[in-house]
């Protein structure tokens, strides 16, 4: 949830677009967002003709088949009818004058259902056929009544097309029919005029009354929500549509009056209220009529393609496109953004961050490359900075191995006087002492010497001075237990007497210097104090980085002491001085505190 | 650098991890499309509500009389129930009986009507093949009112599936006007015997040229009321044996046919068209048939008070024969697998079986006879009826309903009846009714067989 959030935090910023990340996001999502525009537009296009195409044919298939069907109905009608004309009951039914007795007359009838049974097909079972005779006898399939008186049956158009063309069934339109059920419906009646072939007389005229709810069978297979029917009579009548309000109504509309123009069998593109439509047509010249088909295309594509749904999967497949992209970006990306931070710190000298290896496979050879690299790097520079350290050092051993000519020169010059003076005892324990400091700073070849050792140098080297300056100044010890076997590097000590001797007691002024030896905690502390003149804090400063006198023991001086502290231990460890004028100077030594058996290990 | 190797050495493992975040990746974005698509149908299933208004089809026949009586009712219902739509369809009562077996047979439960109406006789052929595809009105309608002869019509194995609706109680209606010319009165024709109404024909067919029935060699409800007033039938009791060459009440009716024809006393007819307006037009002065047939009679209203009704005649010599009968005479049949089934049977429910301020309402619009026990909770059962002469009409049928005999239909009514009406072509020619009734054994045998 934290990440999420920094990370919807980090698109907003500026910056977040000018990365590489940013840059995969925009181009992600503008890529899949062209394509699927493109690829939408032209797939639609394309189906959308292919769809019209191929449900047009499709539809005409199905079209055709109604013509079959008005084909089929119209032979099973002419069947019926020669049927009824070939049966001698009906003839004698409709040519009754009186011959037939009422027994007769009833035998008759029975036959009359017989004959008229066998020619109607099993679908046409219940027709409504009404055989009107021209002696006024009726006949009705059906269990109902007529309800139109004889006279208005005459004169009704069907059987006047009847009379008028003998020969073939007429079909025409009729708002109500003959019988109760059918007075308020809207019909078309097949009527066929049956007669005697020698003299061509009509004794009866053959009604067939079929209601549009019977015709719909004939096409409503056709017809569903994207297409619809008319059948339209050849004065422009509407007989059966899939509308029904439009039945029995003059067709007006516009593609109606270029469709007239057709011919049968033809298929065509029209715009009807501004939608593409395929219309098609045929002839039915027995029916008298033409049959349209009318497939609104557009209404049809509308549902083949789920727009919101599109575009909803678009989305979806967009986001998880993207995610993965945005997964396997910061997988790629993130070592590498690490790998920029910690080269910003190298910059800085830092050269033990490493980088953790992860990410792809370049990327982790990069980093590898780079550790490897760090690595020499800082190699180098420890191998540099090694070699700087052991040059001091031979330098600063160099230094301490030479003692100042002039320094053996005064000694010897005062243990001459004391040889003069005769005083024997002195001079033999100034010529020891001497021997022993000598031996101590030239022979002994080893860095480190333990403050026992130190301090019986210091005492040699303080002796020979009151020999040759007499004993104004006297210097004391205070060691504290435990600190006897305690390392230092050798002449360290040495150098602060000689210059309190030299700077803090001018004239043979009397004076004091204590030496205080203890363990701080981890540390070995040693205080050299005098009471002598002192000076200005900054000319002590100044002693400890500078060079100051010719008249060294060795060529030791104070900074090379606190020099080589520092070489030694490091920059925690050196020299302190604190001093105030007619007061006093105190000097801080501090190392670390370490023995024999230590030393033995750091080494 | 010991961090590096490690790293290197994890890679192996790690590419296979990566393979199957991959593997997991194109598996979820194949569920969701597999939701998408699924989506998409539950979808589009919701946008096909269902329209607020519920429709129900009811199929009968018959414009004078049931249809209005359906039309009436579903007016009455409409305009205290707004959610229901109903529409009445006319078709022919062979229409509706072969529709709707067709329908069952293909269980095209679309294209069912929700009521049917089913004439007596058919009935037990229907219920015999498609009893499960009824509501089971057992315990929802109080047989107890109704009579129990149709009770038992519309009943299959103690499970009563109709509301019975019209009683179909047979009389005898006349002009009154035309028997008056040939010399007869009222009194004339009370009590016949069939041997009676045959000389009482003859005499009126020679005084004024009119017969007194009509006969349709397709359909012979006279026949049909002949036998049961003598309490037989096609078939046997048990209704699965045909009852024909050992039938006295049949041979007798076929007899009866026969001589009517001969003396002109019965004018042939083909079809319901002509026998409505035989009687309609004067061509004919009586019409057996059930009570059904008043509406008809009562479409031509100048003939207000020239009509009358008495028993039906009776075969001579017949102990068991009483001058009442059936014709016809349906009931209501719901539907179980139509899309408005349960609003049907509440409209039904509340229309035809419980509702006697409705048939109350029915008895004077359309004369129905109702097939109930007790007529006397109907106010307009003892009104005198004006076009009858001031008859009580309902009153006097209703009486007639409790003495009809109760025989069992068996499936084939009409079937059987069409073999006999073959048959009985060939009587006419030579007179022979006992082979010709023996010819239509052996054929409804074969019909009946089980």
């Amino acid at each position: 949830m934290e990440k999420v959030r920094k990370y919807l935090k980090s698109i907003r910023s500026e910056h977040f677009w000018n990365s590489l990340f940013g840059n995969i996001t925009l181009l992600v999502l503008m890529g899949i967002g062209i394509l699927a525009v493109i690829i939408s537009s032209v797939v639609l296009a394309m189906s959308k003709r292919a769809f019209t195409e191929t449900y047009g044919t499709s539809q005409e298939k199905v079209f055709d088949e109604i013509e079959n069907k008005f084909l089929e109905l119209n032979d099973r009608l002419q069947d019926i009818a020669a049927a009824i004309d070939s049966s001698w009951a009906f003839r004698l039914y409709f040519h009754d004058d009186g011959q037939l007795d009422n027994v007769q007359n009833f035998q008759n009838i029975y036959q009359m259902e017989r004959d008229l049974e066998q020619s109607k097909a099993s679908e046409l079972d219940r027709l409504n056929i009404l055989v009107f005779g021209m002696n006024g006898k009726h006949y009705l399939s059906r269990t109902e009544t007529i309800s139109l008186s004889d006279e208005e049956i005459m004169k009704s158009s069907a059987v006047q097309n009847a009379l008028k063309d003998k020969d073939s069934l007429q079909y025409t339109f009729s708002r109500g029919a003959y019988t109760a059920t059918s007075k308020n419906t809207d019909v078309i009646v097949a009527s066929k005029a049956l007669y005697y072939s020698e003299s061509k007389e009509v004794y009866a005229v053959m009604l067939v009354t079929l209601t549009s709810e019977d015709i719909k069978e004939y096409y409503d297979f056709f017809v569903s929500e994207y297409s619809s029917f008319y059948m339209v009579s050849d004065d422009g009548i509407v007989m059966g549509s899939s509308d029904s309000d439009m039945s029995g109504k003059q067709m007006t509309e516009e593609w109606y009056q270029d469709a007239v123009h057709r011919t049968s069998g033809d298929r065509w593109i029209a715009a009807i209220d501004g939608n593409s439509h395929t219309v098609m047509k045929k002839e039915l010249p027995y029916l008298g009529c033409s049959i349209y088909g009318i497939l609104d295309n557009d209404k049809a594509l509308a549902n083949l393609y789920n727009m919101p749904l599109l575009i909803f999967v678009c989305i979806v497949i967009g986001v998880l496109i993207l995610t993965a992209c945005i997964v396997m970006a910061r997988r790629t990306l993130d070592p590498l953004s690490k790998l920029v931070g910690k080269m910003s710190l190298a910059r800085d000298g830092e050269f033990t961050q490493y980088m953790p290896v992860e990410g792809t496979v370049e990327v982790q050879e990069l980093a590898t490359t780079y550790n490897y690299m760090l690595d020499d790097i800082r190699k180098y520079i420890d191998q540099l900075l090694e070699t700087e350290k052991e040059r001091r050092k031979s330098e600063i051993k160099a230094l301490q191995m030479q003692i100042n000519p002039h320094y053996v020169y005064n000694t010897l010059a005062s243990i001459k006087w004391l040889v003069y003076q005769n005083n024997q005892e002195k001079t033999i324990a100034t010529i020891d002492a001497f021997i022993q400091l000598l031996r101590n700073t030239i022979s002994n070849t080893d860095e480190f010497i333990t403050m026992e050792q130190e301090l019986v140098n210091l005492h040699n080297y303080v002796l020979i001075n009151q020999t040759r300056y007499g004993d104004a100044v006297s210097v004391e010890y205070y060691v504290s237990p435990g600190c006897n076997d305690c390392l230092l590097p050798k002449m360290i000590l040495q150098p602060f007497i000689e210059n309190a001797y030299f700077h803090a007691f001018p004239s043979g002024m009397r004076g004091r210097i204590e030496i205080f030896v203890r363990q701080k905690e981890q540390d070995l502390e040693i205080k050299i104090v005098d009471d002598g003149v002192g000076m200005r804090q900054e000319d002590a400063a100044q002693a400890v980085s500078k060079e100051t006198s010719k008249e060294h023991y060795s060529g030791i001086g104070i900074h090379n002491v606190h020099e080589r502290l520092k070489l030694l231990y490091g920059d925690s460890y050196g020299i302190t001085m604190e001093s105030s004028e007619n007061k006093g100077t105190c000097v801080r030594i501090l190392l670390p505190f370490r023995t024999d058996h230590q030393k033995g290990e750091s080494e | 650098m010991c961090e590096n190797f490690t790293a290197i050495s994890d890679r192996p493992s790690e590419r296979g991890i990566r393979m199957k975040r991959k593997c997991i990746f194109w598996y979820i974005l194949l569920c969701i499309m597999v939701v998408l698509t699924g989506c998409e149908g539950a979808v589009q299933q919701a946008q096909e509500t269902e329209p607020a208004q519920k429709e129900i089809v009811i199929w009968t026949w018959d414009e004078t009389f049931n249809v209005k009586a359906a039309k009436l009712a579903a007016e009455a219902y409409m305009d205290s129930n707004d959610s229901v739509n109903i529409i009445v369809e006319t078709k022919e009562r062979e229409e509706i009986l072969s529709d709707t077996k067709n329908i069952l047979s293909a269980k095209a439960y679309e294209k069912l009507p929700d009521i049917i109406m089913l004439e007596d006789y058919d009935v037990q052929d229907v219920l015999s093949l498609y009893e499960d595809e009824f509501v089971d009105l057992t315990d929802l309608v109080d047989y107890g009112k109704f009579a129990d002869y149709k009770t038992s019509l519309c009943s299959r194995n103690g499970h009563s599936y109709g509301i019975p609706f019209d009683s179909g109680a047979a009389a005898l209606f006349y002009r009154i006007d035309i028997l008056e010319q040939a010399g007869f009165e009222e009194s004339d024709l009370q009590q016949l015997t069939w041997d009676e109404f045959i000389t009482i024909g003859e005499q009126v067919y020679q005084q004024t040229g009119v017969s007194m029935l009509t006969l349709d060699p397709s359909d012979f409800p006279v026949l049909r009321l002949i036998m049961q007033s003598s309490g037989s039938w096609y078939v046997d009791r048990e209704g699965n044996k045909a009852d024909i060459a050992e039938n006295e009440a049949l041979r007798q009716g076929l007899d009866i046919y026969k001589r009517l024809l001969d003396t002109n006393a019965a004018k042939s007819v083909n079809g319901w068209n002509e026998f409505i307006s035989a009687f309609q037009n004067g061509e004919v002065a009586c019409v057996p048939s059930g009570s059904w047939i008043i509406s008809n009679i009562k479409e031509v209203k100048e003939q207000s008070g020239l009509w009358r009704v008495a028993p039906i005649p009776v075969v001579a010599g017949d102990q068991n024969a009483v001058s009442a009968s059936n014709v016809g005479g349906s009931s209501w049949y719901i539907m179980k697998n139509s899309s408005g089934s349960s609003e049907a049977t509440s409209f039904l429910l509340e229309m035809f079986a419980d509702n006697d301020a409705f048939m109350d309402q029915l008895i004077t619009q359309i004369g129905v006879i109702p097939a109930v026990k007790d007529p006397e909770v109907y106010t307009n059962y003892e009104v005198g009826d004006e076009f009858f002469g001031g008859q009580k009409v309902t009153k006097f049928l209703t009486g007639l309903a409790g003495e009809i005999p109760v025989v069992n239909y068996g499936s084939k009514t009409y079937d059987i009846e069409n073999i006999v009406e073959a048959e009985f072509q060939n009587v006419l020619t030579n007179g022979e009714i006992d082979m010709a009734l023996e010819r239509a054994q052996m054929k409804a045998d074969a019909l009946v067989r089980e």
